[in-house]
């Protein structure tokens, strides 16, 4: 089929339907997040889960094949750990998150499997970052 | 920046922004908003304008 916009047009609708991708994807990973701490069945956000998984993977496939580690910065050693670090705070938030809201007394036995669950997160994350990271470069 | 010399050669051609939109096949707001300076065409757009304007990529886009 025929286009009826020209490039102009094309780039202009590019950036609203960029806009529009990363309202859906906060959106969804809102959802996510407020259905995982609010304790919901995970059967009851299986679709969300899907699609957002689908987005996170649509993105990092795409930089990856174009040899993009991400706008504001190159594939480092220093992305990689500040990749892990944040995956670290965000697991470590979101299990004492599930536990305020659940109402679990907070003792120090949980705080620290909560810290190892974020340890192993961050340290997986870094694994991933560092060997997608690496192929990224060899791709520059 | 404004691109005089497009509008310039544009007007020596008798063509108005809507004319010569037609002839290269874009909508009348870009080549409006290439002569603003507000966008900038792709290489295949500045030969389709030089083209249809009989000038060259020179005369029409290079900035002293």
């Amino acid at each position: 089929m025929k286009k009826v916009i020209d490039e102009r047009q094309e780039k202009d609708m590019y950036v609203i339907e960029h806009y529009g991708f990363w309202i859906a994807f906060y959106g969804l990973l809102g959802i996510v997040l407020y259905k995982v701490i609010a304790g919901y069945s995970f059967l009851s956000f299986v679709l969300e889960v899907c699609l957002l998984l689908t987005l996170i993977f649509t993105i990092i496939i795409g930089y990856y094949k174009k040899g993009i580690w991400r706008p504001y910065a190159k594939a480092s050693q220093k992305e990689y750990i500040m990749t892990s670090i944040i995956t670290f705070m965000a697991i470590v938030i979101i299990y004492l998150l599930i536990q305020i809201v659940r109402k679990v007394k907070l003792t120090l036995y949980l705080i620290g499997i909560d810290l190892l669950l974020g340890l192993i997160g961050g340290i997986i994350v870094y694994i991933l970052a560092y060997i997608l990271g690496q192929h990224i470069i060899k791709k520059e | 920046m404004k691109n005089l010399k497009l509008k310039a050669a544009r007007a020596k051609k008798d063509l108005s922004q809507k004319d010569l939109a037609l002839m290269i096949g874009v909508s009348r707001q870009t080549i409006n908003m290439i002569e603003n300076g507000d966008y900038n065409p792709t290489l295949q757009l500045c030969i389709a304008i030089c083209k249809a304007l009989e000038m060259t990529l020179n005369d029409i886009f290079w900035e002293e």
